[in-house]
């Protein structure tokens, strides 16, 4: 059975602008072979059934020369991402379903925190305001966070540690995360 | 890690951990694990069947222009050649095979099986052959490349061979039989499994080295069926199911449909006489083939508590998804 092969050091804006020059499917399969579980997953979670998830993996590719000719695009993953997402909503739309509630992810405004969390080093981390700021968290959620992105351990390990459910460790992740972001609105670092 | 993995795994490593990290930063990742977490199933296999997918809808297509007229003809030079073939008598102590004749197109429209293969069951121990007499040569001007003369290598006749030939675009392909045919120069001898091309214009020879078998003729049914690794019929039915994959052309050309193959349960447990009934394309009768061929032993049927061969039909569905 044969796999497109994918050269992952070549970049998305790389193989986007050979499948523009060369016009063959086999090019854009390839870019489009390297999001397909993504596409997939993103499917199922508007689409709830395999069998529909896959077909619209199918379809949407079918329908990507013809978007690729009206849009310029500039960044793949996230071009292909809103029209993934679309395609989803019309189907929906179009059977007459709901649309699943997005994601409680707010990335623009968790932007900045989410950045001191995970790229931040650890002067910034040991800051007076953040760990002032964590010290004001409740108990799971302090815990949780410190757990999650300076010890880098993954929901389930947290889980295992406080035998707290995976569930609630996700959600004292995210509102921990919102919390931290408002109070440090409040107080410059 | 890869999604699926992160899904299917245990979820405590680090690795899991910098998947959730990421996840909270890139909203696609994150849809996706949300839409592979809340619905159960193996999703890897499901990705890597959208992968194959993929893979066969981008792949360079062959021109899908061959004639029917073309296929037809083959068809007509193959009724018409085993027609002349066919006898009544079977010799009883003589094998049966299956062989599996597929008859491409070349590219010149002209109509001609390409490529042969021979499915003879196992181990040599002696050899019979038969050629057909060369006047029973189908004189049809059109078709002039002569269809491969499937013989044995020995002056004993085969009780009857199974043949099937395949036109790239016909709709069903053509299933005869051949009986009996005399002896001639022999330009392959098969033991396993084999498959050759066809020079343009000449008819190639194959010679299937067989092992004896049993002389009395299967029974239908008897007091103790055979029975699969412990099971029964439905038992080997869902193990040939699970053994089947699609074959990659066919699920792009939406080919699908159901083999028909019938066999024998020898007294020993072992499936021979492997005959194809019924097949909607070349591809999925060699599928079918290969599966059933790869079967382990079974255990025999009982007649009085004495082992007897029983002969079974077996009916295998490909449906595209």
């Amino acid at each position: 059975m044969r796999i497109l092969p994918d050269d992952t050091n070549t970049p998305d804006a790389e193989l986007l602008a050979r499948y523009t020059r060369s016009n063959s499917l086999e090019d854009l399969g390839r870019l489009y072979a390297r999001y397909m579980e993504l596409i997939y997953g993103l499917s199922l979670r508007y689409l709830g059934s395999r069998a529909d998830a896959e077909d619209a993996v199918m379809q949407l590719f079918e329908e990507l020369p013809r978007k690729l000719r009206d849009h310029e695009v500039r960044e793949f993953r996230t071009w292909l991402h809103s029209v993934a997402r679309n395609h989803c909503l019309g189907i929906l739309r179009r059977t007459g379903r709901q649309a699943p509630a997005p994601l409680p992810l707010h990335l623009h405004e968790d932007q900045s925190v989410l950045t001191l969390l995970l790229d931040g080093d650890e002067r910034q981390r040991q800051h007076d305001v953040l760990t002032r700021c964590l010290e004001r968290l409740p108990e799971p959620q302090r815990r949780s966070i410190r757990l999650f992105f300076f010890d880098e351990c993954s929901y389930a390990q947290i889980a295992d540690a406080t035998s707290w459910q995976l569930k609630s460790v996700k959600s004292y992740i995210q509102n921990g995360k919102r919390n931290l972001r408002l109070c440090l609105e409040n107080h410059t670092l | 890690m890869r999604p699926t993995e992160y899904i299917a795994g245990d979820r405590r490593s680090r690795a899991a951990h910098d998947l959730e990290a990421e996840a909270l930063r890139d909203e696609l990742l994150a849809e996706a694990l949300e839409g592979l977490e809340t619905t159960p199933g193996d999703h890897t296999a499901a990705v890597e069947a959208l992968q194959r997918r993929l893979a066969a809808r981008t792949a360079p297509r062959r021109s899908r222009w061959m004639p029917f007229a073309a296929a037809a003809a083959i068809l007509l030079v193959l009724t018409a050649r085993f027609w002349t073939l066919w006898q009544p008598a079977p010799q009883p102590s003589t094998p049966e095979l299956a062989v599996i004749v597929p008859a491409d197109t070349l590219r010149t429209a002209l109509p001609s099986p390409d490529t042969v293969v021979v499915a003879p069951q196992p181990p040599t121990v002696r050899k019979r052959a038969a050629t057909p007499p060369p006047s029973h040569q189908p004189e049809i001007a059109a078709a002039t490349k002569p269809a491969p003369d499937v013989s044995l290598s020995d002056t004993r006749p085969l009780d009857s061979v199974v043949v099937v030939a395949y036109g790239t675009r016909k709709k069903a392909d053509f299933t005869g039989s051949v009986v009996k045919s005399e002896s001639g120069d022999t330009t392959q001898v098969g033991t396993r499994d084999d498959q050759f091309d066809i020079i343009t214009g000449e008819a190639p020879t194959i010679a299937l080295a067989e092992e004896p078998m049993a002389t009395d003729s299967p029974y239908l049914t008897a007091e103790t069926m055979p029975s699969f690794q412990g099971g029964d019929w439905a038992t080997f039915r869902k193990w040939v199911h699970d053994q089947l994959r699609y074959p990659k052309l066919a699920l792009t050309n939406g080919i699908q449909g159901r083999v028909v193959l019938s066999f024998v349960i020898e007294r020993d447990g072992r499936l021979t006489n492997i005959q194809v009934l019924q097949s909607p394309d070349r591809s999925l009768t060699e599928e079918a083939l290969r599966v059933v061929k790869s079967s382990p032993r079974w255990s025999p049927g009982l007649q009085r508590n004495t082992p007897v061969r029983i002969k079974m039909t077996l009916p295998v569905d490909f449906k595209t998804p």
